[in-house]
């Protein structure tokens, strides 16, 4: 039994909108799990259910083996953390934290234990007689992730907490709220539409798309092994590149390159003389002088469009037959744009996709 | 246009430095119709200002003149003597210590009443979903474009038939003053109900997560959350009752009930009106009105940096 048990749960929202479909999930205690996907999928949608927010239309949610569905946000054992903080501007810091522990009549004493103990943990000791007005955005941050800790629950619900900060600040709260997970071990469901912070944040990763999952695995199998062409395609940067091919006669064609076709594919058959899409990753080239010249065959030329430095590799921008690509090499090599650029895939990282359902087969 | 070779942090005095440079800078780079435009406002709301203060400058230069020099010419700004006593004779001709103490009493209870019903009726409106809200809504916003001069008589009659059929009187009582305050107030409903609109979902829910009702919720997030916005209608209300005439002069009789506006009209007879006594009086009705806009000033003048949500 885990912790917190998610049993083929929907949602619907009026009369036609399907925001989730059928989501089953388990998630252990302690664990970290980020809920990811684009703008629209349901993931603020799935969280409320699981908070009380929203009433769950199909389905059952357990936590500690109990159902839930029809149990008070309040009892649920559940803290928050809201997007926009939702810090309210006419109390002090210390009473915004307090404010949910009043709430449950907690004795006067208690909460001054508990906020200054909280506060000690965030280091926003100096801060607790200000109004949020007063505090900056990452300062503001922490004083919810204060009022979400100060309750004492098992499990943790964040969405997009750090979508209101910039890139900076977002990398430095990103370790604190991860720090604070390994102190606290609270279960956590963090929600997200940045790949970067699921990936370096989470135990395990649920993709969603549409109201359904894609897929569930740590950040490793996400990206090693995607399930199909929308997680190959949400996870990772640049984004995977993908070039039209064509099966024929056991081989694997693109334009005037030919590679045999992998004996691991999946009922190659079926796909005799289609289109397919051939999927490799930036980091799947090599543009290593000794490995290109010792594969003459397999080495592709083509023109340089564009050079993003990234600091210690670069992200080169070119073709093959006219469809573009991203490659991920070293930043010494010294490329201007304009340069013919000479590099090798590494075929055994291939992946493939029906052109038309997104499944992998291989 | 400025060089520092100090490509570090800049010391305090740099800094000023730059800035005031800038300030130079920006000033002469104002095209010259710009600052014409600019005098030109200026001039028009001095003109302005002057045209407002200037019958309340006229009001108590007339308190503080006799009867006899009201309408002098040419018109004399400061009276010479002072007649101070005039504000004393106020009180010996009316018992207007007592009117105002009337008044106090009937517009805090107008406005507690109207205040608080507003409030609660609005967050309903704003916060709740319930059959017939739109068109209930819509009936609200059509009550405020019902003048209140038509609807007087017919009250006036409802508010004597109610006091027979109780076999009591309600005319020359407050009853009919300060009862309908308990409905709360149109115009207020409605501005509440806007200004509730605009406060994010997510403090009702952070506050539902800990087990606050709707009530809770109301009076511990709802209406902290508004001041500004409940200090105006406040303020509104206060204002409209004190400054209330033909709702009183209707339905009270006896001058021991009489509210200021009532009894300022004492001073304007058939033929004949005591101007400086009516003006030492009005000038008495309208200080707490000063003493009220300007300590609450602070709250209309909205602040853009007052809201915990980014
Ligand atoms: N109260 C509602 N009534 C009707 N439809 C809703 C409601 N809330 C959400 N939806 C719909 O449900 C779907 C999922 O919405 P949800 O807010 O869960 O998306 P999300 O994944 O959180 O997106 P984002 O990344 O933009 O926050 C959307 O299509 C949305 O339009
Ligand atoms: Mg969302």
């Amino acid at each position: 039994m885990s912790y917190i048990e998610l049993r083929n749960v929907y949602k619907v929202y009026g009369n036609d909108v399907l925001a989730i479909n059928n989501f089953n999930l388990n998630i252990e205690k302690n664990e970290f799990v980020a809920l990811i996907g684009p703008s629209g999928c349901g993931k603020s949608t799935l969280l409320r259910m699981i908070a009380g927010l929203e009433e769950i239309s199909y389905g059952d949610l357990l936590i500690d083996g109990k159902k839930m569905n029809d149990v008070h946000a309040k009892d649920r054992d559940i803290a928050m953390v809201f997007q926009n903080y939702a810090l309210y501007p006419h109390l002090s810091i210390y009473d915004n934290i307090a404010f949910g522990l009043k709430l449950r009549k907690v004795d006067k004493k208690t909460i001054h234990e508990k906020v200054t103990q909280v506060a000690k943990i965030l280091g926003l000791e100096e801060y607790l007689e200000k109004k949020p007005n007063e505090l900056s955005g990452g300062q503001r941050q922490r004083v919810a992730l204060g009022r979400a800790i100060v309750q004492g629950s098992n499990i943790f619900l964040m969405d997009e907490p750090l979508s209101n900060l910039d890139a900076k600040l977002r990398t430095k709260m990103r370790v604190e709220i991860l720090r604070l997970h390994k102190q606290l071990g609270v279960t956590t469901i963090y929600v997200t539409h940045d790949q970067v912070e699921a990936m370096t944040m989470a135990d395990r990763i649920v993709v969603l798309n549409k109201g359904v999952i894609q897929q569930v695995g740590t950040p490793t199998e996400l990206y090693s092994n995607p399930a199909n062409l929308f997680v190959a395609k949400f996870i990772g940067d640049p984004e995977i590149n993908l070039i039209n091919a064509t099966i024929q006669n056991g081989e694997l064609i693109f334009g005037e390159y030919k590679i045999p076709l992998p004996d691991t594919i999946k009922s190659g058959k079926n796909y005799e003389g289609k289109e397919i899409y051939l999927g490799l990753r930036a980091e799947h080239f090599s543009d290593d002088r000794l490995t290109v010249e010792n594969n003459p065959a397999q080495t592709i030329t083509s023109e340089i469009e564009l050079i993003e430095m990234r600091g210690d590799h670069c992200i080169i921008f070119t073709n093959i037959n006219q469809q573009s690509i991203q490659l991920k090499v070293p930043a010494d090599r010294g490329y201007t744009i304009g340069d013919n650029i000479s590099f090798v895939a590494n075929y055994d990282k291939m992946f493939l996709f029906d052109k038309e359902t997104g499944a992998r087969i291989r | 246009m400025m060089e520092y070779k100090n490509y570090g942090s800049l010391t305090m005095d740099q800094e000023r430095e730059i800035i005031e440079k800038i300030k130079k800078e920006k000033y002469k780079r104002i095209p010259l119709h710009k600052k014409v435009r600019s005098t030109i406002k200026h001039v028009i709301l001095i003109l302005v200002a002057i045209s407002m203060l200037l019958p309340f400058f006229w009001m108590v230069s007339t308190a503080l003149k006799t009867n006899n020099n009201v309408f002098s010419i040419p018109p004399q700004w400061i009276p010479r003597p002072a007649q101070w006593s005039n504000f004393l004779r106020v009180f010996d001709s009316i018992p207007f210590l007592r009117i105002i103490f009337n008044t106090v009493g009937y517009a805090a209870a107008v406005t507690f009443f109207e205040v608080v019903m507003s409030v609660i009726v609005a967050y309903g409106f704003a916060r709740f979903r319930f059959k017939w809200k739109k068109p209930l809504f819509l009936f609200l916003l059509i009550t405020i474009m019902i003048p209140g001069e038509i609807t007087i008589v017919p009250t006036y009659i409802f508010w004597a038939k109610l006091g027979e059929f109780f076999d009591t009187s309600f005319i020359n009582t407050y009853i009919p003053l300060i009862l309908p305050a308990i409905g709360g107030q149109a115009v207020h409903i409605f501005f509440m109900t806007q200004y509730f609109r605009t406060i994010p979902k997510d403090f009702t829910e952070a506050a539902y997560m800990n087990g606050a009702n709707s009530w809770t919720i109301l009076w511990k997030v709802f209406f902290p959350m508004s001041i500004p916005a409940v200090l105006t209608i406040t303020i509104s209300s206060f204002m409209g009752t004190w400054n209330a005439f033909l709702g009183p002069l209707i339905y009270l009789n006896d001058v021991e009930k009489f509210t200021i506006q009532v009894g300022l009209a004492m001073f304007q007879g058939m033929f004949n009106v005591n101007w400086p006594l009516l003006m030492a009086a009005t000038t008495i009705s309208v200080i707490p009105m000063i003493i009220l806009f300007f300590s609450f000033q602070k709250y209309f003048i909205p602040s853009n940096k007052s809201s915990g949500v980014k």
